[in-house]
């Protein structure tokens, strides 16, 4: 016995232990043959032999069984061992690509307003004369025209300066009550350090029956608006002009880099301006043919946030899809 | 709008206002300051007397002065032309550091001793004047010799520039703005009147006979005056030169000066050019319909242009006056339809000038009694009136609550529109009628009426409130397509590719470079704004390929980006395109790939495209465009539909824009919504698979190996895929292919038998259609 307990516990692998469980439990190992010898014992003797057997038995299994469970772990532990890798090595930049700064902040401002139940409208980017400007308020000789430096095609259409002529599209095509946004690109004859033929806009329009919609309600928005895309800003309205509402309000941010302590990109002012908006003018309505209502309008420029968001100093970069800037949104 | 605090004293008194104030009420009202600018004259520079003035003994073109400057006398060499004796000057004295940093020293000029500078305007800070030194007058204050320049109050100015709107025209002049921050502050306007010196009795109609047509659309006033010289007090040139204009003629710039403080157009004629005795001027409707008046030629177009033939010249020494005023709505309609040239008045006029015409001829007059000598005004005025006349507003004091969405106190209200000059013709609790003043062109409605009252109130006063609205469904076809879109993106995003924005523009070269369509030339863009976007883009590959040449210039080794944006076709209609864009190294150099991972090829490119697509076919396509490489290009059809095509750039293009291996897909998105797809039953019972192995022509597609089997093989076929495909010498003209099949049956698990005899089957049908032979 003793020497079985011996080899068991000097056993150094699971095919050298399998080897001792046949010797010991296999059909024709020790026990096997113990047992076999049982049967020439006298009868007496027998219960009291074999009880010392099964105990030896018993006992020599139950060594063997933990050895085995010992050797398995001794097993795995060599295998981790072996498969031990310096992870580190692999701090790779990963495979993902960007979305756009522009088009990202874009979708968060979409968010806010689709949060809000606003619709979303679209409209064509080649515009009638009608749409971009005559219906807006601005008649072919206004001098606020000079504001819109314009794409014209021959045939006398053009590119759409701004998002308004989707307002106008949307008004007539449905009925009041109106809530909707236009995001979308926009096109000026601009083109300098701060301009650039193309940009994008997001437009808000909101329209009910007179009464419903107040100047105080477009205020309430644009600051919840604000904080959501700047975070904790102050908000101040500038009274302005714009030829599609009355009144009308230009809208700053205290500066977001200096806290509004005056620094190079509020040119020492302590405010950004980041929006337009107002009351709709009584023309536009009755461009639309809409009668005894009310409503807000508002604008932005999605590459003015952006650039503000997520501290782009240059604007054309923002047109040019280069990696070293569109990397850094991965 | 440039205005200066003591230009604004002249009419409004902010003495107990601060700068920073005065922009914050500004900016309050409608008024977005850009900039102020403090005039700060440096010290020791003094007010000097030219004594003497001789000629440099060693150079032609310099003098040596000697200058008063109080205490002593100094001498100074001077290099300017207009350097005369007696003249008063600014004299930078030994120590006095100029704004560009100059310190005044002791110098030896050509072996002449200088012990200072005498200083032009710009070299003092100020704007630039005449070339030359700048000649000092009493319109500054009383000339004390070695008085500091920067004790005189009229020189102790801050400059604020107004950005103004394009409607308030009635606030570009002084009298305009000072008008505003009286209303602000609650205070009143100093008025401008002048009492005629009626003592000279010669009448106007003794020089000058005033024709008109009848019906003008103009309001016009004018009036004359003898000068022996006339020659603007250095006040009114540096004023002038602050706003930023420059004349030559110094009869304009006065006038000028005039309409920039009054806001009334003004002009002033040359007696002598119309005529030489007693003159007539005719006033009459020119070819285009302009007011114009006329002399000997034309002379002016009213509110538009002065031809140089009637401004005064030197030898002039009577002067006619001109006031002016014409709607904005009218004048702006017919330059619109004219091409014709127009001078600074016009800028005014079309945005609407004062019409109080007698303000600007009381503040000419003002202004020649106390900076010019021996002036002689005519008694006497022609005068050619249009009524102008306001109409009369109904206010609503409800309707304006509701609109503003808060209640001002209505005697605040009533105020707040008096001091902005408006009339209120009655008031009840409920109702005002208000008529709005001649200055304001830009006042219709209630909502203009609103917009007065909310400014001055301010805004920041206004209490917010949420909007009430009656809800609805606003998920409309924009909405899907943006939640498409954004989709689409994400999913790009993931597959590696960066989004990008480029210009709809391009260039008609490139699209004809790359065999691309260009919109038929009657719809394109008129007035481009460069050659290299002189036309809309029928496809976003030019500008996407540009920019991948860019960032491989700027040294990337491997380029993935996509775009979603319009394009039009010829007929410029818009669409949505998707595009991607795949260029160099597949993945960035890692240890994973030893740091040289491999080049884009289309097998990689594909895959990555269904990881943004989902499942789809390639079919093979014959490109017949410069773009498109001739043996890698194929169709992309999904759900039975042509939805774009993928290919490799073609080698000669990649030559010439310097790139490596670049592949390009093109997805029409419109084609790839998304619906709620439907299940199918499926199979319970054990799937198999199968390869086979086939020699085939090598001419022969697995295209059309795979249109004859989808037709053609069993139900229990259930799918089948190429794995492996196999060229050898001795395979000659044909290669091997191999075809992995999943066979199952939905009604039981299939024998080896089975299976043996379906493959066979499938076997039978390659070797027959195909000539197949199994290897």
């Amino acid at each position: 016995m003793q020497k079985w307990e011996e080899q068991i516990a000097a056993c150094e692998s699971l095919e050298e232990l399998e080897q001792i469980r046949i010797e010991l439990f296999g059909k024709k190992g020790y026990f096997a043959k113990e047992f076999e010898s049982l049967k020439k014992l006298p009868a007496e003797q027998k219960p009291q032999i074999a009880k010392e057997l099964n105990l030896a038995k018993n006992k020599l299994f139950a060594l063997l069984q933990y050895k085995k469970d010992q050797l398995i772990a001794k097993e795995i532990e060599k295998r981790l061992q072996e498969e031990k890798r310096d992870l580190s090595l692999l701090n790779i930049s990963s495979l993902k690509g960007a979305l756009h700064p522009t088009l990202y902040t874009m979708d968060k401002i979409v968010e806010y307003f689709i949060a809000l139940n606003y619709a979303i409208e679209t409209g064509p980017l080649v515009e009638d004369d009608f749409y971009n400007f005559e219906a807006l308020n601005l008649p072919k000789h206004h001098p606020a025209r000079d504001m819109q430096d314009t794409f014209y095609c021959k045939d006398g259409k053009l590119l759409r300066t701004h998002t308004s002529p989707v307002q106008i599209r949307t008004m007539q095509r449905q009925k009041p009550p109106i809530r909707m946004i236009s995001p979308g690109p926009v096109f000026r004859r601009d083109f300098d350090l701060t301009h650039t033929p193309m940009f994008h806009q997001v437009e808000g329009l909101v329209v009910d029956e007179k009464g419903r919609v107040s100047f105080a309600n477009l205020k309430f928005l644009l600051e919840d608006f604000l904080r959501y895309m700047f975070g904790d800003v102050q908000v101040r309205f500038r009274p302005s002009f714009f030829p599609f509402t009355e009144p009308s309000a230009e809208v700053d941010i205290s500066c977001i880099f200096c806290e509004g302590r005056g620094c190079r990109v509020c040119s020492h002012t302590g405010w950004l301006e980041v929006l337009g908006c107002g009351m709709v003018d009584p023309n536009v309505f009755k461009a639309v043919g809409y009668k005894d209502v009310n409503g807000y309008a508002f604008g932005l420029g999605v590459e003015r946030f952006a650039m503000l968001i997520h501290r782009v100093g240059d604007l054309r970069s923002l047109f040019e899809g280069d990696l070293r800037l569109l990397e850094q949104f991965k | 709008m440039i205005v200066t605090r003591n230009w604004l004293q002249e009419v409004v008194d902010i003495t107990d206002i601060n700068t920073d104030q005065l922009v914050k009420t500004l900016n309050s009202i409608g008024f977005e300051v850009a900039e102020v600018q403090k005039i700060n004259l440096p010290k020791n520079v003094v007010v000097g007397r030219v004594v003497s003035c001789q000629k440099h003994p060693n150079a032609d073109k310099l003098n040596v002065c000697s200058v008063d400057v109080g205490d002593e006398k100094l001498q100074i060499v001077c290099g300017a032309k207009n350097v005369q004796q007696a003249e008063y000057v600014a004299v930078a004295k030994i120590g006095a550091v100029l704004p560009d940093g100059l310190e005044i020293k002791p110098v030896k000029l050509r072996g002449v001793d200088s012990f200072g500078m005498i200083c032009s305007s710009s070299e003092l800070g100020l704007p630039e004047l005449e070339k030359g030194i700048m000649i000092l007058d009493q319109s500054i204050g009383r000339l004390e010799v070695g008085k500091e320049l920067r004790e005189y109050k009229a020189l102790q100015d801050e400059i604020i520039d107004i950005e103004l709107t394009a409607n308030r025209g009635d606030c570009l002049s002084i009298l305009g703005i000072a008008r505003e921050i009286a209303a602000a502050y609650g205070r009143s306007v100093k008025g401008i009147y002048f009492e005629d010196d009626e003592s000279i009795q010669i009448g106007i109609g003794r020089i000058l006979n005033v024709e008109a047509e009848k019906d003008l659309d103009a309001n016009l006033i004018y009036k004359a005056f003898e000068a022996r010289k006339f020659s603007n007090p250095l006040l009114i040139r540096l004023r002038v030169a602050i706003t930023g204009e420059q004349f030559t003629n110094e009869a304009e710039e006065f006038a000028y000066y005039i309409s920039h403080t009054t806001g009334v157009i003004f002009r002033l004629y040359g007696y002598r050019t119309f005529a030489s005795n007693h003159t007539t001027m005719v006033i009459n409707k020119d070819e285009w319909g302009f007011e114009a008046v006329y002399g000997k030629e034309k002379a002016s177009i009213i509110g538009v242009y002065q031809f140089d033939s009637s401004k005064p010249k030197k030898e002039d020494n009577i002067f006619i006056m001109e006031t002016s005023y014409i709607e904005p709505e009218i004048i702006t309609k017919k330059v619109y339809n004219t091409p014709i040239k127009t001078d600074w008045s016009y800028y005014r006029s079309s945005r609407g000038s004062e019409p109080r015409l007698g303000i600007a001829l009381d503040y000419a007059k003002q202004m020649l009694h106390k900076f010019f000598a021996d002036v002689m005004l005519y008694s006497g005025s022609y005068e050619i009136r249009h009524e102008i006349e306001r109409a009369s507003i109904k206010v609503d004091f409800a309707d304006l609550d509701a609109l503003i969405g808060f209640s001002i106190n209505r005697n605040q209200i009533v105020e707040i529109l008096k001091a902005l000059g408006f009339t209120i013709v009655s008031c009840s609790e409920e109702l005002m009628v208000v008529k709005a003043p001649l200055f304001r062109h830009d006042i219709f409605n209630i909502q203009d009426i609103a917009e007065e009252i909310v400014r001055i109130y301010g805004i920041d006063n206004i209490e917010p409130k949420p909007l009430q609205f009656i809800e609805q469904n606003r998920l409309n076809k924009a909405y899907e397509d943006y939640i498409h879109k954004k989709s689409l993106r994400t999913r790009a995003v993931a597959a590696g590719y960066f989004e990008t924005v480029s210009y709809i523009f391009c260039n008609s070269m490139d699209l004809q470079k790359f065999g691309l369509p260009r919109i038929k030339r009657d719809l394109d863009i008129l007035n481009p704004i460069t050659n290299e976007m002189n036309t809309l883009r029928t496809s976003l590959i030019p500008n996407l390929l540009e920019q991948v040449a860019r960032n491989i210039k700027n040294g990337k080794k491997g380029v993935k980006l996509f775009e979603i944006g319009t394009i039009f076709d010829e007929n410029r209609r818009e669409s949505i395109s998707m595009a991607m864009v795949a260029s160099g190294i597949k993945e960035p150099e890692s240890i994973i790939n030893g740091g040289k991972p491999a080049m884009m090829d289309i097998a990689s490119f594909v895959e990555d495209l269904g990881r943004v697509i989902g499942d789809f076919s390639l079919k093979n396509f014959t490109p017949t465009i410069p773009l498109i490489h001739p043996y890698q290009a194929a169709t992309i059809i999904k759900d039975e539909q042509e939805i774009g095509r993928v290919y490799k750039l073609h080698l000669s293009l990649q030559e010439e824009l310097e790139l490596p291996d670049t592949f390009i897909a093109e997805i029409d998105i419109d084609k790839l919504k998304l619906s709620f797809p439907k299940a199918k039953p499926y199979s319970i019972y054990q799937m198999a698979f199968r390869d086979l192995s086939v020699l085939v022509d090598k001419d022969l597609s697995y295209e059309q190996i795979q249109n004859v089997l989808q037709k053609r093989v069993p139900s229990t076929i259930k799918r089948f895929y190429p794995v492996a495909i196999y060229e050898d010498e001795q395979f000659g003209n044909r290669y091997s292919l191999t075809i992995r099949f999943a066979v199952q049956s939905d009604e039981k698990t299939l024998s080896e038998e089975e299976i043996g005899d379906i493959m066979q089957n499938v076997l039978d049908l390659l070797r027959k259609e195909f000539n197949a032979e199994l290897r």
